[in-house]
């Protein structure tokens, strides 16, 4: 056992670190830093400058264009990231379009659309659930019939988080009407600007769009558009989501959250009535404490043999009722003043009009913790989560 | 001791029930939130079922009331997500006028309000103080010619974006941040510069900024201000948690409406029993809290000093209760529990503010520790 990073990890970690320093745009750290969703003009300039430094994905195999980064410097990388107050770009194409495609993609599919997520040129989104096929996945309507060389979709798809800025959707459809449920499925690249698409804004509970959902009226797919092998997909997908194992326990925006817990409740000390500071002491150091635990099972994860975690589930569970609770921390540590609601319209231009925030660090922090009910149910419910474990790690 | 409702108590809640679901459902509310506001008609309505003046004496147009009544009344309120000031322009502002000795002023503005004529809000707030009534950021001073004016802000005043009338806690003149005196001002065109804005549950606030701006010292009685401030916060206090459970009953209704109703799987949800143990739990969180609705109550007949224990109690309890039921309705909903067009995520920001309204969880735990001290009890 050896718990030092290696020469290579650490001259790589500080050249992540120079580069955010010297590249990273002010207002974007800020806006980040406040909690704010990261607006699409921002991620698409963000990634752009990632992918003049090869960094949209530098944990992909050097092959297909990244750099092959190790588990633990991906670790690295993403600690950086959140140190510096940097927004990490959106997982789509980053962690599921481009392994789906690198993996059980065409040499032609990969040429075609693995450079301009690495370019940050082209978006991706991830059309799995339906409106009655949400935990249930496995139940989903939406059908593509094969039709000469092409696909012919039919159907709709819901909570597609932002379809509406997407260049892209990697699409979950029913190939085969025989078969059920998991049999039968295929993995389709559908253009997002193909006729017979529309996409209606879903707004959340933060006030804000950033779900959808996705009509398919006779939306034709060419047949080279399918990813691998017909009524093959929901093995594909299985693999896909599970490879993206640690990132799911979301280290880095729980370390951010704790240091502006912190940071405000070193500001607001001297104003609180002492029972109320310790209370929050109290409740910091319990976090504090719980996202070191999170910390080491992730490096365990990703550097010793440690399948008995049951992995991806056990990190997720932790990960997203810790991220509910830290963001949850911040608003009472705010007060009253984490109460108004906030527009993001405009913002930061007319951040001299401050929407009734007394506290600089009050704008953002509701609508984080609004959004962040979100974290135990999309991408497996916490509930369902639960049952693989159990399922998993003891057969039940 | 007997805590069942009378005959006429059950009338009050059935009617106001009845009222609240024909005139308030939820895609009128979402309308409402467009063009919110308190003069309208639904206000003037409120005051037409007589819920306005129902705490008054019966010579300043009430019906002698009490806190069970205003208490079956915003369960009621909080069941349909009300977006009218009724706790603090009532409950509160009523409080505050009717614990100072009767003037001409006083009763009529008693009367205006239990009438629906005029709309007070109530000033207390300020940034960056947290609950305190008067930190400093709104003071008293005098005229040469011995009239009173304030200067300074507040903030997140309910309602005070249309009143009339704001009744401001600020500190008086010659006193020291601490010092707590209550102010009446009038709201006319230049008396004060006012922001409107809303907060995550679609209510209204403003914020108030003063500047030499005249008004009149509601001091006089042999209570201090900060005596009947605290008195009146305690009473606001246990309507706003009867609110709270009035929230924490419809999102439990419309989780088990879901849970029969959604599939997957090929069963309905209710069917898992993970999610029949959740529903369960929701269900005694939101009796537990109902009981502290009775302490609460309780409570307001007491000496301050174990009112504000009692209160606070009731405030911890409830507001836990409220934000673990929400969380849990959103949860069980899946997807749909994020949107803006589904009821059960606002009732969770209700619940959130309400958590955070008249003293949070933190204020509240202090408070009663205060008033627990760590020695052994003796029994009397
Ligand atoms: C913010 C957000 C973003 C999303 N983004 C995307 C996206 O980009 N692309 C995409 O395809 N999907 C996306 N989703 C959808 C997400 O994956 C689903 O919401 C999730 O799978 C749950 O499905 P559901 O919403 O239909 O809830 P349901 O499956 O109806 O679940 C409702 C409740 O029942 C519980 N439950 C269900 N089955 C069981 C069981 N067997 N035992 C015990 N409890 C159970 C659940 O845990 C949950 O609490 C997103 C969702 C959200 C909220």
């Amino acid at each position: 056992m050896d718990f030092s990073l290696s020469q290579d990890d650490c001259r790589f970690r500080d050249e992540v670190r120079e580069f955010l320093r010297a590249e990273l745009p002010a207002e974007l750290r800020e806006r980040h830093r406040q909690g704010f969703h990261i607006r699409d003009d921002d991620h698409r300039r963000w990634t752009q400058i990632l992918g003049r430094k090869g960094w949209v994905a530098p944990e992909w195999p050097r092959e297909h264009g990244g750099l092959g980064l190790t588990p633990i410097q991906r670790y690295l990388f993403d600690e950086e990231f959140g140190a510096a107050d940097a927004p990490t770009i959106l997982s789509f194409g980053r962690n599921l379009a481009g392994p789906l495609i690198y993996t059980f993609g065409t040499p032609e599919q990969r040429a075609r659309f693995l450079p301009p997520i690495l370019a940050g040129a082209e978006f991706w989104c991830q059309g799995f659930s339906e409106p009655n096929a949400g935990s249930d996945l496995a139940s989903l309507q939406t059908r593509a019939e094969p039709h000469g060389d092409a696909y012919v979709l039919n159907g709709g798809k819901i909570w597609t988080t932002e379809a509406h800025h997407a260049d892209f959707m990697f699409c979950l459809a029913r190939t085969s009407a025989e078969e059920k449920r998991q049999n039968g499925l295929s993995f389709l690249l559908v253009d997002m600007k193909s006729p017979g698409i529309t996409v209606r804004p879903i707004w959340s509970i933060d006030g804000e769009h950033h779900l959808n959902e996705v009509f398919f009226d006779d939306v034709v797919v060419p047949a080279d558009r399918r990813v691998g092998e017909e009524g093959q997909a929901w093995s594909y997908a299985k693999f896909v989501l599970t490879n993206e194992r640690t990132s799911a326990a979301g280290l880095d925006r729980m370390k951010a959250g704790l240091r502006r817990a912190r940071r405000l409740l070193v500001r607001l000390a001297p104003g609180l009535d002492p029972t109320a500071v310790t209370q929050f002491r109290r409740r910091l150091a319990q976090l504090e404490v719980d996202t070191i635990a999170l910390e080491w099972a992730v490096l365990r994860v990703l550097t010793a043999d440690a399948r008995e975690m049951a992995g991806a589930s056990a990190l997720k569970l932790r990960g997203s009722a810790l991220a509910q609770r830290v963001a949850e921390l911040v608003v009472d540590l705010l007060g009253p003043e984490a109460l108004p609601q906030f527009s993001d319209e405009g913002y930061p231009h007319n951040a001299d009009h401050n929407y009734g925030f007394a506290d600089p660090d009050a704008p953002g922090a509701m609508t984080t913790h609004l959004y962040r009910r979100a974290l135990t149910i999309a991408g497996g419910a916490y509930e369902v989560q639960r049952g693989i474990v159990a399922k998993q790690m003891f057969g039940l | 001791m007997n805590l069942s409702l009378t005959e006429e108590q059950l009338l009050l809640r059935d009617s106001a029930r009845r009222f609240l679901r024909e005139q308030y459902s939820f895609d009128v509310r979402r309308q409402r939130l467009g063009d919110r506001g308190m003069g309208g008609e639904l206000w003037t309505q409120f005051a037409n079922m007589g819920w306005l003046a129902m705490s008054l004496d019966e010579e300043l147009g009430g019906s002698g009331a009490g806190p069970v009544e205003i208490a079956l009344l915003c369960e009621e309120l909080g069941r349909v997500l009300a977006l009218e000031p009724f706790v603090d322009s009532i409950v509160l502002a009523g409080s505050l006028l009717q614990a100072m000795p009767s003037t001409q002023l006083r009763d009529d503005l008693l009367r205006g309000l239990g009438a629906g004529e005029i709309v007070i809000a109530v000033a207390v707030l300020e940034p960056g103080a947290r609950y305190a009534g008067a930190a400093g950021g709104v003071v008293a001073g005098l005229t040469s010619e011995g009239c009173t004016e304030l200067t300074g802000r507040k903030i997140l005043v309910r309602g005070g974006g249309e009143a009339d009338m704001v009744i401001v806690a600020a500190v008086p003149p010659e006193g020291n941040p601490g010092d707590l005196g209550l102010y009446l001002v009038t709201m006319h065109g230049d008396s004060c510069a006012r922001r409107t804005y809303s907060t995550v549950d679609g209510c209204e606030v403003a914020d108030l900024s003063f500047d030499r701006t005249a008004a009149v010292d509601l001091a006089g009685g042999p209570m201090s201000a900060a005596a009947i401030l605290d008195e009146a916060l305690d009473r606001a206090t246990v309507a706003l948690c009867a609110e709270a459970v009035g929230c924490m009953e419809a999102v439990i209704e419309l989780t088990a409406v879901h849970l029969r109703t959604r599939k997957q799987f090929g069963k309905t949800l209710g069917s898992f029993q993970a999610l029949q143990h959740r529903m369960a739990e929701m269900h005694v969180e939101c009796e537990y809290a109902r009981a502290m609705i009775y302490k609460g109550l309780q409570s307001l007949t007491l000496p301050a000093d174990e009112r504000q224990k009692g209160v606070s109690a009731a405030k911890i309890r409830v507001c836990q209760a409220g934000l673990e039921v929400g969380a849990q309705g959103i949860q069980l909903h899946g997807g749909i529990g994020m949107t803006e067009e589904y009821p059960v995520g606002h009732y969770y920001r209700r619940l959130l503010v309400i958590e955070k309204t008249y003293g949070d969880l933190a204020h509240h735990f202090g408070r009663f520790e205060a008033r627990s001290p760590l020695i052994e009890a003796q029994r009397q």
